[in-house]
């Protein structure tokens, strides 16, 4: 199945919307979930998340802690904070903009 | 902010854990690719597709590490050590290079760090008193002043008195009255010390606070208070030993008691403007109105000094009693304190300034020069470098890094060479650079030092670094060699800087060569003295009125006082006997003035001939006032005649000894001896002063700075009756001179001849006239020693930039010496081609450096002395030096060129 490419700069309000409804994840698991709520739409490069989970963390939009998984691995699982929370507010909300202006530029031409 | 702050954390807190971070990150992606690699097999890949499925759909790894790790924005943190520690290493194996570029750079950056040290010290921080930024100096000019400077007149203490109350301009005025000298007795004798006395509201208005006890306070100001004194620091230290318990103590200073209330500190001396160079310590006194003085002031906020002129100005009429001729010459010249006091070394010192400047320039264009030599013998190393992934910041980063690491470890050199500089300064004769106490090194010189640091680093880096890394690096290194069009300019440039660099040093040593043998020969000049085995010293009655009051016997034409028995008879001549008995004395004689010291006095004589109410035709002659062992002790010859002897004295007639200048000036054709001079003064009518001529003594030479002998005239101590103002000049002191045999250390055995003798007497300045001779040149040894600093910085600048030069040359050669080498060429002629390229440069400078010292040597004559600007000897050592050196430079890129194996140099393009 072909799939697309997210849009540039669209990778952390998907990591931000998937922390969002309160679990803690890790990476793996994160680009399982993008995947899964985007109907397997949208395929991310999947290394390209720890750059991006790294810059979160400095940015303090998420915590990590290190835990183990099901299958007895060591892993490191990442929640929202409450920044984090904000955060996504302003990403949605900016990426609604955009969005809206590009459909009106489609729509008059 | 709070979460900036808070990322600020974050990230210092992953520096520190950063190992941690590294590995944490690489178990996560592992995890993650194992994962991805069971699920594939779960769908049905073999063990294999799975592998190589999940890493593609991860990625590049290596790159996904990076970028994770940059996040943490340390990257200049990691990168910065490791670049240092590479360079290090590198430079090791390279002291040679290193040597040369750091000693270049602390050269240039310590000489500039010490001279911002200078000015900064001297000529910007304030004067270390209250409001020192509004304090002035107010001066009074005549202008059709005949005496003295016209800009340098005291004031008197009504004017002052005036000024003060009327102007509206000043806070206050101050007054301190011109300086003078007097003997104070301490407890080792007498000591001569400067005296001034200083108006109520010194004190207070500067904000000084004395050392130990009190200041003045406002009943010793008045007239008919019992003499109070305040101690200079230098004073109290050096010669009270710093005894607390001078306090309350009464001194006799000037032959009256003083009560000492309390020791003013150092910094007080800075006002004492009329510094003179021997005496430094002080003694201040409260003013009761009767002095004239120096005046200063603390001008209102928002007043300029200008302004503050322009006010004072219309106080001329009362100045000057309401005369109106006088008022139309009176000028008044309020200026800043500090700018009067340092206006003597500022363009000394500014000039200064932009010759070290311009000496880092040359330095950092010369570091540049070996760093980009350097490239280019790396050129293969940084095209690797490149090809692997290093972006072009990377190496521009770690390049960058050399050089700071160069320009840092050449300012730590540069600070001690500054500390170095420092301490010579603060070893140059007092007063030769005023506030020269406060020189030293402080934080906005570190601050200073750190900014040079960095434009060093900049200057000497940045373009080499910029040019090794361009996108194709050989490309780039082979152009800025001279491969091209642009290349080949920037190299000749290179090269005719440094044929530059050796023409400014062939001007360099060739002054510093001409000054030398000034130097040598003014101390070599026939004297006619016997220069060392002569001591002489100073010798200053306890009660010596200093030269206020010889200026007020001058105009009232009197003695100060009622004498009865002249010094001469009552003390000099005794101790002149019992200094003979000394052990190891020869000879002893006493004269008014000393060689070498400039202070000879002169007057206009009358020789035979002319008649008494002509005022031309007169000679000016030296007048000295000597005991009759002066000839014989001083070691002049007497040509002619007699020398004074014990017989001439008062009631005898009065006698002259002529030296040979002014006997030749006498009318020809008649024997000196015999003839009448007169010593016209401003003595009575009733005095006598015609002198009869009995002997003529060879010339001796009291002075540098004349290339001729002056005119001089000997008269015998013994005839200056005390009524006459001329006995006064012998009441104020006057200078002993001592013939031993061999060295002889006899200052105490004098000083103890004077405590029995003489007690209170000051008696000081003891030199043998070898060591006066040289304080006199010390002018000329100071020209000197700057001047050969300057050339052998230059040599220095030299050395290095032709190694750089030539080492460009080679490196940019290098296939073309591979190909001679291949067809037959030798490593001596290898050498002798690199060689000969060094000598083209060396020998084209040398030539402009020594036609510009030939056209420039006029401007050189009046500061040498018994030798040609155009000396051939000079122009040819100097040739021979810098032709040698130059040589000697070449050497070693020439010998490198000479190694090359021709099968490595042609393959290696």
């Amino acid at each position: 199945m072909h799939q697309d490419e997210i849009p540039p700069g669209t990778l952390y309000l998907l990591i931000l919307k998937t922390l969002a409804r309160g679990v803690e994840l890790h990476g793996y698991e994160i680009a399982n979930a993008i995947q899964q709520l985007s109907e397997d739409v949208l395929q991310v490069e999947e290394g390209s998340l720890y750059p991006a989970l790294q810059r979160m963390l400095i940015r303090g939009w998420v915590t990590a802690k290190w835990g183990v998984t099901a299958g007895n691995r060591r892993a490191r699982y990442y929640k929202l904070t409450k920044a984090g929370r904000k955060q996504l507010e302003v990403e949605v909300s900016q990426f609604e903009r955009v969005m809206q202006a590009i459909s009106r530029v489609i729509q008059t031409a | 902010m709070v979460e900036w702050l808070s990322q600020l954390v974050r990230r210092f807190a992953a520096l520190v854990r950063r190992n941690k971070l590294n590995r944490d990150l690489e178990d996560e992606m592992r995890l993650h690719r194992e994962l991805r690699e069971q699920q594939n097999v779960e769908s049905g890949m073999t063990a294999e597709e799975a592998y190589y499925a999940a890493r593609r759909r991860f990625g590049n790894e290596t790159i996904l590490k990076e970028v994770s790790r940059e996040m943490w924005g340390w990257g200049l943190a990691e990168r910065l050590p490791q670049d240092v520690r590479y360079t290090l290493r590198q430079l090791r194996k390279n002291p040679g290079f290193a040597a040369l570029a750091i000693i270049t750079l602390a050269l240039g950056i310590g000489a500039n760090t010490a001279m911002f040290t200078v000015i900064d010290s001297v000529l910007i921080r304030p004067l270390p008193f209250r409001n020192a930024n509004r304090l002035v100096s107010i001066r009074i000019g005549y202008l059709d002043s005949h005496f003295g400077d016209p800009d340098q007149n005291p004031v008197s203490w009504p004017a002052y008195r005036e000024l003060r109350t009327r102007s509206h301009s000043f806070e206050d005025i101050i007054g301190i009255s011109s300086s003078d000298w007097t003997v104070i007795q301490t407890p080792q004798g007498g000591q001569k010390v400067v005296r001034a006395t200083i108006t109520a509201n010194v004190l207070d208005t500067l904000g000084i606070h004395p050392v130990l006890g009190r200041p003045f306070d406002s009943k010793d100001y008045q007239s008919g208070a019992a003499p109070v004194v305040l101690l200079g620091a230098e004073l109290w230290r050096d010669h009270f030993g710093s005894d607390p318990l001078v306090l309350g103590r009464q001194v006799r200073i000037g032959g009256t008691p003083y009560l000492v209330v309390g020791v003013l500190p150092d910094s007080f001396d800075l006002l004492d403007v009329q510094a003179e160079a021997d005496v430094t310590s002080r003694v201040w006194l409260p003013s009761r109105g009767d002095e004239d003085f120096e005046l200063a002031g603390i001008v209102r906020p928002g007043v300029s000094p200008q302004a503050a002129q322009a006010e004072l100005g219309t106080f001329a009429l009362d100045i000057c009693g309401q005369n109106l001729q006088c008022a139309k010459s009176v000028k008044f010249i309020v200026k800043p304190s500090r700018d009067v006091m340092t206006t003597s070394v500022r363009p000394a010192l500014l000039a200064l300034t932009g010759a070290l400047f311009l000496v880092l320039l040359i330095a950092c264009v010369n570091v540049s020069n070996l760093q980009l030599a350097r490239h280019l013998a790396r050129r293969q190393e940084l095209a690797v470098r490149a090809a692997i992934g290093a972006g072009r910041g990377r190496l521009l980063g770690q390049l960058m890094a050399e050089g700071a690491v160069l320009a840092v470890a050449g300012a730590a050199a540069g600070l001690g060479f500054a500390s170095i500089l420092i301490a010579a300064v603060h070893r140059l004769p007092p007063n030769f650079i005023p506030r020269a106490d406060e020189i030293k090194l402080r934080v906005p010189v570190f601050a200073m030092l750190a900014i040079i640091a960095a434009v060093a680093t900049v200057l000497s880096s940045l373009a080499p670094a910029l040019l090794a890394t361009r996108t194709a690096p050989e490309e780039a290194l082979r152009e800025a060699s001279g491969g091209s069009i642009t290349g080949r300019r920037r190299s000749r440039l290179s090269q005719w800087m440094v044929a530059g660099e050796v023409s400014l040093s062939a001007v360099l040593l060739v002054s510093a060569g001409l000054m030398f043998h000034t130097l040598y020969n003014l101390q070599h000049i026939h004297f006619g003295l016997d220069l060392d085995e002569v001591t002489a010293f100073e010798v200053t009655p306890a009660n010596a009125p200093g030269y206020l009051g010889w200026l007020a016997a001058r105009k009232s034409g009197t003695a100060p006082q009622a004498i009865t028995e002249s010094v001469v008879t009552r003390v000099y001549q005794p101790i002149l006997d019992r200094l003979r008995q000394l052990p190891g004395v020869v000879d002893v004689a006493l004269g008014s003035w000393a060689p070498f010291d400039g202070t000879a006095g002169f007057a206009m004589i009358r020789p035979p001939g002319v008649p008494e109410t002509q005022q031309h035709g007169l000679i000016a002659a030296q007048i000295c006032y000597v005991s009759p062992g002066y000839a014989r002790t001083m070691g002049i010859p007497l040509i002619k005649g007699r020398m004074i002897s014990d017989q001439d004295s008062t009631g005898t007639p009065l006698v002259a000894v002529v030296n040979e200048t002014l006997a030749r000036r006498l009318p020809p054709g008649q024997d000196p001896i015999g003839e009448h001079i007169a010593h016209p003064s401003r003595t009575p009518p009733t005095m006598k002063n015609d002198y009869t001529i009995v002997g003529v003594l060879g010339d001796a030479r009291q002075h540098i700075v004349t290339q001729t002998p002056d005119p001089e005239v000997l008269l015998s101590y013994q005839q200056v009756p005390t009524s006459d103002p001329r006995y006064f000049l012998l009441a104020s002191g006057t200078n002993y001179f001592v013939k031993t045999r061999g060295h002889v250390q006899l200052t105490n055995a004098i000083r103890q001849v004077f405590r029995q003798s003489a007690p209170g007497y000051a008696v000081d300045h003891f030199r043998t006239l070898r060591i006066a001779l040289d304080d006199a040149t010390f002018n000329q040894r100071l020209g000197l020693y700057l001047t050969a600093s300057f050339a052998g910085i230059a040599i220095l600048m030299v050395l290095t930039g032709l190694y750089g030069v030539l080492s460009q040359l080679v490196g940019q050669r290098w296939r073309e010496i591979g190909v001679r080498m291949a067809l037959g060429a030798t490593n001596r002629s290898i050498l002798q081609m690199i060689l000969r390229q060094g000598s083209i440069l060396a020998v084209t400078g040398l030539a402009l450096g020594l036609i510009a010292s030939l056209a420039g040597g006029r401007l050189l004559r009046a500061f040498l002395y018994g030798v040609k600007p155009t000396d051939a000897w000079t122009y040819l050592g100097v040739a021979v030096v810098l032709l040698s050196l130059s040589i000697g430079a070449a050497l070693l890129p020439a010998r490198r060129a000479a190694k090359v194996d021709p099968m490595v140099a042609l393959r290696c393009e």
